[in-house]
């Protein structure tokens, strides 16, 4: 877990990204057992709990019973099986493994990524990453105010049940609720966002580098950071060399 | 709705980047153009995207199950250009927080639900003509309705077309019609709660609205 800790940010960030990526391009079959090898190795080595991905994999989960049933019922070729009116097509059924082997592995490259980034000075690095800053500023100002919204919304919520009120299942009463809930977290984001503007101005929002930055763009990244990123991104160069040899062969 | 990783081909993951950026520079663009200073930009995206955040936890009953809004076209008809970086703001945080969507998938994520809430936004516009009421609840509903049926028809669209070419072309296209369908109650519900909070934005906080 340390090593994926102090693995520096700006290195970090693009060679897992290059690997996903280059997991993502994988269709041949004979090297889709590759992408769970990997994504086992990275997400061993990193020590994340795995409830942790279990927990991350129930939205992708409902999508990918989606697909699988579409790929099974309308895939063409041998039919594996029948189940009432439908054909079971093998073709489909290997496709399915395929997408749900390739989903997984590469989900659990994104669960290592993001868990074993540091926020501090994760600004700077970003944009070291040459990620425009508007873009960059937008997001680590969202991230501060999803919390303070959410806590609104929650005391809204406690206001309500602390008053003993209870929409019951008639959908006109529940929308008499969930519409002013919704506009009044609308108009207080609104009205802070206002107050926001005002405060970045008085701070002199808008000039470039800040000390901060400065200071954090001289770093050089450890021999471990290069090192760790020079394999990755020679995996994800191999996996692609050898999605196009298959292909092409 | 949203895309989960590994789902597309990395050629596609890449092109909806390519897409997103452009799309996200013309956005804050047009935005600077009618804002001079970049902390309104800044402060006004990243304020509504937490709020839009917070506003998806709440879930409208549909019966027998209840969803949570998308809210597409609320975001066009309160965000306007800004509405698209705020969308990639959003959805970056719901892949980082709940796995919702996915980091390679993102570009194409955002183009669908930021391209549908652009889109929302234009129909707004064009449907909004007189302030009065009747007007917001109408074009109100039609952003809701058409930001979630753009969004639908865009994900269909792009899962079906690079999903493998061992499937027949009728079954492609009946299971993009059959996605919408089922998106279709989602849709409808998704209207009404844009339309009457239009209407309560109209009434308690007009300037609000763009």
């Amino acid at each position: 877990m340390r090593a994926f800790e102090n693995w520096d940010t700006s290195l970090k960030i693009p060679s897992l990204f290059l690997l996903m990526m280059s997991m993502a391009l994988i269709r041949d079959q004979h090297l889709i057992p590759l992408l769970p090898c990997i994504a086992a190795v990275l997400f061993i080595a990193s020590g994340i709990p795995l409830s942790l991905l279990l927990t991350r994999l129930r939205a992708p989960v409902v999508f990918l019973l989606f697909v699988s049933v579409f790929l099974v019922l309308f895939s063409e070729g041998e039919t594996l099986a029948r189940i009432g009116p439908f054909d079971l097509k093998s073709l489909g059924a290997i496709l399915a493994l395929n997408t749900w082997v390739r989903v997984l592995s590469v989900i659990s490259v994104g669960i290592v990524m993001i868990q074993t980034t540091p926020l501090s000075g994760l600004s700077g690095k970003l944009k070291r990453m040459l990620i425009p800053h508007i873009l960059i500023d937008i997001g680590i100002m969202t991230g501060r105010y999803i919390m303070v919204i959410g806590e609104d919304y929650s005391k809204m919520k406690n206001a309500r049940k602390l008053r003993g009120y209870a929409p019951g299942r008639s959908l006109t009463r529940r929308l008499g609720v969930i519409v002013p809930t919704a506009a009044t977290l609308l108009i207080k984001g609104f009205q802070q966002s206002e107050r926001v503007f005002h405060a970045m101005r008085m701070r002199g929002y808008g000039s470039n580098f800040t000390g901060d930055d400065r200071s954090r763009a001289l770093e050089r990244p450890s021999t471990l950071s290069i090192l760790l990123s020079f394999a990755t991104i020679a995996v994800s160069l191999l996996l692609i060399v050898l999605e196009i040899t298959v292909e092409t062969a | 709705m949203h895309i989960p990783d590994g789902m597309l081909p990395g050629e596609i993951c890449a092109a909806g980047y390519a897409g997103s950026a452009v799309l996200t520079w013309i956005c804050i663009k047009k935005a600077r153009s009618s804002s001079e200073d970049p902390a309104g930009i800044v402060s006004r995206a990243s304020v509504m995207a937490a709020a839009f955040f917070v506003v998806s936890w709440i879930h409208i009953p549909l019966p027998p199950v209840s969803v949570h809004p998308i809210l597409a076209g609320l975001m066009g008809i309160l965000l306007g250009w800004l509405s698209f970086p705020a969308i990639l703001v959003g959805l970056f945080f719901q892949a980082a927080m709940f796995g919702h969507g996915g980091f390679t998938t993102l570009g194409v994520n955002a183009l669908s639900m930021g391209g549908a809430a652009l889109l929302a936004w234009a129909l707004y516009r064009m449907l909004r003509g007189k302030s009065g009421e009747r007007a917001i609840l109408i074009s109100g509903f039609a952003a809701g309705f058409a930001g979630v049926s753009f969004a639908v028809i865009a994900v269909g669209t792009v899962l079906i077309l690079t999903i493998p070419a061992y499937i027949n072309t009728g079954a492609e296209v009946s299971a993009v019609l059959a996605m919408a369908a089922a998106h279709l109650p989602l849709a409808l519900a998704e209207g009404i709660f844009t339309a009457l909070v239009a209407r309560f934005l109209l009434r308690v906080k007009p300037d609000m609205l763009m």
